[in-house]
């Protein structure tokens, strides 16, 4: 059985069917990545494994826990999975301008221990300490997590390389940072998938260098990864397995030396042969090159 | 003269900022709670709210004034609400309306990904709404409620409709006594005071742009 399933994802709005009868299966450690033309679904697949939309039916299965069977409410879903599903980096990296970087980081994680001071001081009471000595030890562990999440945040700043940036607010910090920023907001919350949704389009090559780096370096530490993207050198660069998807399916799937050399469908051919020449056009210098 | 005059002015002028405190006070939480109803799942109070809020801003401030202050009596031979009273109501109804139209403004020009931002890190609404929007929003509006603000102090002569005695309608009275310059006089203390909220909101908006957007 695999890490994630997915299992016959259908989702449409109003009359348009974003996704139909999609499935897919990943293994823990694996990156796969996504491509296709844009209004494809590519999207949409990650907004439903990340409850941010309903899908219509299917199945999400995560490590044997059924995340998702088709009549799951949303809101059902994140009281129950708590934080430690889905992980999702935006395209416009949505870091919060009002807070420094490492505030960014840990906003979550301390909103989260605020909810948990409450288990805490019940914990305690069962354990059948008095009033103020539940809320003492309540207190106490509390800072002890407080502490615990400010150590995981300096560690995974140092981990994207932004630790001299941590008391810098977003807007000081070049896209590239910005979006390292976010992938270490997104790692806090410890989710067992990743995703990323197109995480270098709004950058420059130089800056989606940068983020590659770290997506690859996030690879290497065995994180399971979902990626979207339009740069088939951020697809073929980190990915084990790539999914080209059409009309809402996939339409081909296999590692990227296969399909990135000897595509096999003709929908794929069309849009690889329409990205090199989109490539090509842009940049004269590598025109020469056959 | 001159002090007698000042002392005259000053008592409506105290009576004007009451009406520009109180109107603010109220009209401020009852516009959001309008802006909120707005949002509301339950479309005949969406309706409504809409209604209410093309017929205040659809008719004159002073004409408000009036029909809060006659209207019931002379609709259900109730009472005369205590003049005050009646200018505080129509005031803050109308400036409700203003502001809730602000907020709206406010709240649709924070971009979606920033709620979705804080969905997939797992907070709940009420997380989400104080602790990422409501800095950003605060932010948002406050050029134009300063704006809004500025224009109550002034709306506030429209009080001498109902005879109450604000500032304008003092210097009025000194004029019909045939002594013209108090109402001249009178634009001192709007500048004065117009003065020290354009600083009060100068110094709110450096506080909190010490981020950009």
């Amino acid at each position: 059985m695999a890490y994630l399933e997915v299992e016959n994802l259908c989702k449409r709005f109003g009359r348009t069917e974003v996704l139909c009868d999609f499935s897919f299966c990943m293994e823990k450690g694996e990156v796969v990545s996504i491509i296709g033309g844009s209004g494809n679904g590519k999207t949409t697949l990650l907004r439903c494994l990340n409850a941010l939309e309903v899908p219509d039916s299917g199945r999400i299965v995560l490590d044997g826990k059924c995340l998702f069977d088709g009549k799951t409410p949303a809101a059902k879903r994140k009281k129950e999975e708590g934080e430690t599903s889905f992980g999702l980096v935006f395209q416009n990296f949505q870091l919060f301008p009002q807070y420094t970087v490492k505030g960014n980081l840990t906003l979550a994680p301390r909103l989260a221990l605020r909810q948990a001071k409450r288990r805490f001081f019940a914990d305690a009471r069962a354990e059948g300490k008095s009033f103020w000595g539940s809320m003492a030890e309540a207190r106490a562990r509390a800072e002890q997590e407080k502490a615990k999440i400010d150590g995981e945040a300096d560690r995974l700043l140092a981990q994207v390389g932004l630790s001299d940036k941590a008391d810098c607010y977003p807007f000081s910090l070049s896209g590239g940072q910005q979006q390292r920023a976010a992938i270490a907001r997104a790692l806090a919350k410890r989710p067992a998938v990743l995703c990323f949704d197109e995480p270098t389009s709004a950058l420059d090559p130089a800056l989606s260098g940068e983020v590659m780096r770290v997506i690859r370096l996030l690879k290497a530490d065995g994180l399971t990864m979902i990626v979207v993207t339009h740069e088939m050198s951020l697809a073929a660069a980190v990915s084990d397995r790539v999914f080209f998807m059409q009309g809402g399916r996939v339409e081909e799937e296999g590692p990227p030396e296969r399909l990135f050399s000897a595509p096999a469908s003709e929908a794929l051919k069309q849009f690889l042969s329409g990205a090199e020449s989109g490539l090509s056009s842009s940049s004269p210098a590598s025109s020469d090159q056959p | 003269m001159f002090v007698t005059v000042t002392l005259n002015l000053l008592q409506g002028f105290g009576t004007t900022c009451l009406l520009f405190g109180v109107t603010l006070l109220f009209s401020v939480p009852l516009g959001a709670l309008i802006t909120w109803g707005c949002r509301a799942r339950f479309s005949v109070l969406r309706a409504a709210l809409r209604g209410l809020i093309w017929v205040i801003r659809g008719t004159p401030l002073m004409l408000q004034v009036l029909a809060v202050f006659y209207g019931p009596a002379l609709l259900f031979g109730w009472k005369v609400l205590p003049r005050m009273l009646a200018v505080e109501v129509a005031f803050v109804i109308n400036y409700a309306c203003y502001f809730a139209e602000i907020y709206r403004g406010g709240l649709d020009s924070i971009p979606r990904g920033q709620y979705e931002a804080g969905q997939v890190l797992g907070m709940n609404r009420r997380q989400i709404f104080f602790r990422v929007i409501l800095m950003q929003f605060v932010r948002r509006i406050l050029a134009p409620m300063s704006n809004e603000v500025i224009s109550l102090v002034k709306d506030t002569s429209l009080a001498r409709v109902i005879v109450v005695a604000e500032i304008l309608k003092n210097a009025q009275d000194w004029a019909a006594k045939g002594l013209i310059w108090p109402l001249f006089y009178t634009a001192v203390f709007y500048l004065v005071f117009v003065g020290i909220l354009t600083l009060l909101f100068r110094l709110a908006e450096k506080k909190l742009c010490y981020y950009k957007i």
